[in-house]
């Protein structure tokens, strides 16, 4: 028997599959009357899927076991190899092209923009469409959410067009510096990609968040017409995150020097 | 989270059933279906709602049942486009609402086979969402394991018969409790399987199915009082995920009145509160729609837990990303067409006589006056106390006692169940070899006596009884006595050698002992049978 108790019960949960006994005299406020009534304990077997051990053996837990398990091997073996020193973040940092880091804030910035615009779009989508059939008169009205959703990709393409621009294959560096790239080169390739990171995930959930509001006013407006501004002011106001991780990355590629 | 993925799979649908929940009717409609005067007016208004012209086909004279028949089939259609497009939880979840349904057609067809009725006719009955391949053989069945063994173990409700196993007879008693078992496991089952689906889900159908089990747990305990049922079986049909459990259904388990039952419900006042029973115990069908209809203001127990349930299906509306609106838009519509269906059963109300004094015999309800409804099937009673609804098909013999100015009913029911059980038994109870009632009607009017006869007669040449092919000869057709005033007396003249005819023990009655037999012997036959099988 699978039960779900209540709080009162459940500190008896010590283990699963326990039988135990619940005397409930003293938990009734009118125990009184019926005292002589209710001298037998009910008898409960409960069962706490959360105590039980399946929770160590999920498939989620193995994945994370064996991934660190590999981490831990690899580190100590090339810490008693005596080649410790190539475990060095700053060397790989330095090392890697900017253009790399650049184009990586690139590719995320559209990337995560675009999956965010076709989620919203498919959540508002599919409430419309369902919602449509029995009230026609909301289908045009309503593309204004899917016309949100849409926008929040566009915001992903102008900020990954800025941010292609610049790039001119400028970022070598004279032998004598040491480095292999100039200073602004390191900034520049920084910056693209944490900016692209910004901006994608700004209208990642910008588009859900748009999605999930535009479902519910489609749904809204099909019962009760009263609605639909009521709800499209909150649905703008959803649309503006996008707008905060645009105006995030315009501000970061202004201080970019061409690299 | 669950907005970001509900709409992957059921987007759509949840768009579709909010579309048809906004077509239910609202209190204007009502408005306007109460000031209806005939069923066609009703059909009139009702094709300006989202219910359209789905009446148009019927030939005129309309019947409530055609009416309640369609409306059903509608619902039906919906929901079936529903389940068709659903996928993997959604359908799930469709499934397990059609699983009571399907409980509900076991138990008819097993209490109709029981009482000897035709396969087909109860076929008919039953409700198109529970139907299953195998359905039809259920009425070969004779023992729960046979049953189980032949029929039920290729069904999806068949974990559920594997606890009711162990009762071997089927007789009344035990098809209730194989009934009640059914249900606490369906409901326990649905509860675990929607609180899996996780929230908002899990706590929108938690709720609902909450109150199903606590209402079935009240439903139980009232309705066990005074019968062989004993505390601990009682206990065993109580599903365990209500509010009530645990501490609540253990009093309910030992409950021995309505006051006890009280009592243990008020603790929870909560969710509870809106339960005053009423102060007389009876619970009959029509109670409180009878008291609306004469603008009292008591409402039943039964009334309360229907309010409470529309209350909760609405709230349930209220979230978004929620399998729940599937199963609230059928309850809701469910309850929509119980009224639409009075509300014609009152417009079809042919005749209505006051102050009439109904004497029982044996008394099963002690004599009273109350007024007397008839409509095209039913006659309904109604006094302060009681209400009772009663098939025309059950009224076997009626006659007019001119010396004492009344009129004398005699109806195929058993005394002893005929208003302990539910209404679906209540018009399936034709227990051929117990005691009939005899009702005796007396109106304070003496010119009433005339119209409650031809309001009988009309109602039975309507309504032919289904088993007795030969009962025409004590069945007037309202034709027959077009101008009763003139052919009257010599109506009354034979109709009063009948009712002699009955005291004497002469043809007529023994005609109808020959039926009896002659039933016995097929029921006998049935259950030779059907051990071969």
């Amino acid at each position: 028997m699978r039960k779900r108790v209540s709080q009162r019960t459940s500190q008896f949960n010590i283990e699963t599959n326990h039988e135990i006994n619940i005397d409930l005299i003293d938990s009734s406020p009118t125990s009184a009357r019926f005292n002589n009534s209710f001298n037998q304990p009910l008898t409960l077997v409960l069962e706490n899927k959360y105590l039980s051990m399946d929770y160590f053996y999920s498939k989620q837990s193995i994945y994370g076991y064996l991934l660190f398990s590999s981490a831990t091997v690899v580190t100590l073996y090339l810490l008693f190899t005596g080649q410790g020193e190539q475990f060095n973040i700053g060397d790989f940092l330095l090392r890697t092209s900017p253009y790399m880091w650049a184009l990586i804030g690139c590719a995320l910035c559209v990337a995560l923009s675009v999956v965010g615009a076709a989620w919203g779009i498919f959540v508002t989508g599919s409430s419309l469409v369902g919602a449509a059939v029995r009230a026609p008169r909301i289908r045009t009205k309503n593309l204004i959410s899917v016309i949100f959703c849409e926008v929040v990709a566009i915001y992903g393409l102008i900020i990954a067009i800025v941010f292609s621009t610049k790039m001119n294959g400028e970022a070598f560096a004279f032998e004598s510096s040491g480095l292999p790239y100039t200073r602004q080169a390191y900034y520049g390739g920084f910056a693209l990609f944490w900016g692209g990171l910004t901006v994608g995930l700004a209208n990642l959930f910008c588009g859900i968040c748009v999605g999930i509001i535009g479902s519910s006013c489609a749904l809204a407006d099909a019962s009760d017409p009263t609605l639909f501004v009521k709800v499209l002011v909150i649905e703008i106001f959803g649309s503006i995150i996008g707008l905060f991780g645009l105006i995030t990355g315009l501000l970061i590629v202004g201080k970019v020097a061409d690299f | 989270m669950n907005g970001t993925y509900f709409n992957i799979e059921t987007g759509y649908l949840e768009g579709i059933v909010r579309g048809y929940k906004a077509g239910i009717l609202t209190a204007v409609n009502y408005q306007n279906l109460t000031q209806c005067e005939t069923l066609d007016d009703l059909k009139l208004q009702l094709s300006a709602t989202d219910y359209g012209n789905f009446l148009s086909n019927e030939p005129s004279p309309l019947a409530t049942t055609t009416i309640s028949e369609k409306m059903r089939e509608k619902l039906v259609q919906e929901f079936q486009y529903l389940r068709v497009n659903s996928t993997e939880p959604t359908s799930i979840f469709l499934d397990y609402i059609t699983y009571s349904y399907m409980i509900d057609n076991v138990i008819l067809l097993i209490t109709g086979t029981l009482h000897n009725r035709d396969t087909h006719e109860l076929l008919e009955r039953c409700h198109p969402l529970g139907m299953f391949d195998s359905i039809a053989a259920l009425c070969v069945a004779t023992s729960i394991s046979e049953l189980y063994n032949t029929v039920m173990i290729e069904t999806p409700i068949a974990p559920y018969f594997e606890k009711c196993l162990s009762a071997h007879d089927l007789d009344e008693m035990n098809i209730e409790i194989i009934r009640n078992t059914l249900y606490k496991a369906y409901i326990e089952d649905f509860y675990n399987y929607c609180q899996s689906l996780g929230n908002p889900t899990a706590e929108v159908m938690g709720e609902l199915l909450q109150f199903e089990a606590d209402r079935r747990v009240i439903n139980i305990t009232i309705n066990s009082f005074n019968t062989e049922l004993t505390k601990d079986d009682r206990q065993k049909l109580f599903p365990t995920t209500g509010k009530l459990f645990p501490d609540g259904i253990l009093r309910l388990g030992r409950a021995d009145d309505v006051d006890q039952v009280k009592l243990a419900v008020d603790q929870y006042s909560v969710s509870f509160s809106i339960f005053e029973f009423p102060e007389t115990k009876s619970k009959q069908e029509y109670k409180g729609f009878f008291d609306n209809f004469n603008s009292g203001t008591d409402k039943s127990l039964e009334d309360k837990f229907f309010e409470y349930e529309v209350f909760l299906n609405k709230r349930g509306f209220m979230q978004q990303f929620h399998y729940s609106v599937f199963y609230s838009y059928l309850k809701l519509k469910e309850q929509e067409i119980r009224n639409i269906v009075w509300i014609a059963e009152i417009e079809n109300l042919k005749v209505t006589v006051e102050n009439v004094e109904v004497t029982f015999d044996p008394s099963i309800i002690p004599k009273e006056k109350g007024t007397l409804y008839f409509t095209d099937e039913k006659l309904y009673w109604k006094s302060e106390v009681n209400i009772l609804s009663i098939d025309f098909p059950t009224i076997s013999i009626h006659a007019i006692d001119s010396g004492n100015n009344r009129v004398y009913c005699q109806l195929d029911v058993n005394p002893e169940t005929w208003l302990t059980q539910e209404s679906q038994e209540k018009s399936l109870g034709l227990e051929e070899d117990t005691p009939m009632v005899e009702m005796i009607l007396t109106p304070a009017n003496v010119s009433d006596v005339e119209r409650i006869f031809i309001a009988l007669s009309d109602g039975a040449s309507l309504n032919p009884d289904p088993n007795q092919d030969d009962s025409d000869e004590f069945v007037y057709n309202a034709d027959d006595l077009e101008e009763f005033s003139m052919a009257g007396q010599a109506a009354i003249e034979y109709l009063d050698s009948v009712f002699e005819a009955r005291d004497d023990r002469s043809t007529e009655l023994f005609q109808y002992k020959d039926n009896v037999e002659r039933d016995a012997k097929r029921f006998k036959n049935v259950e030779e049978d059907s051990p071969q099988r």
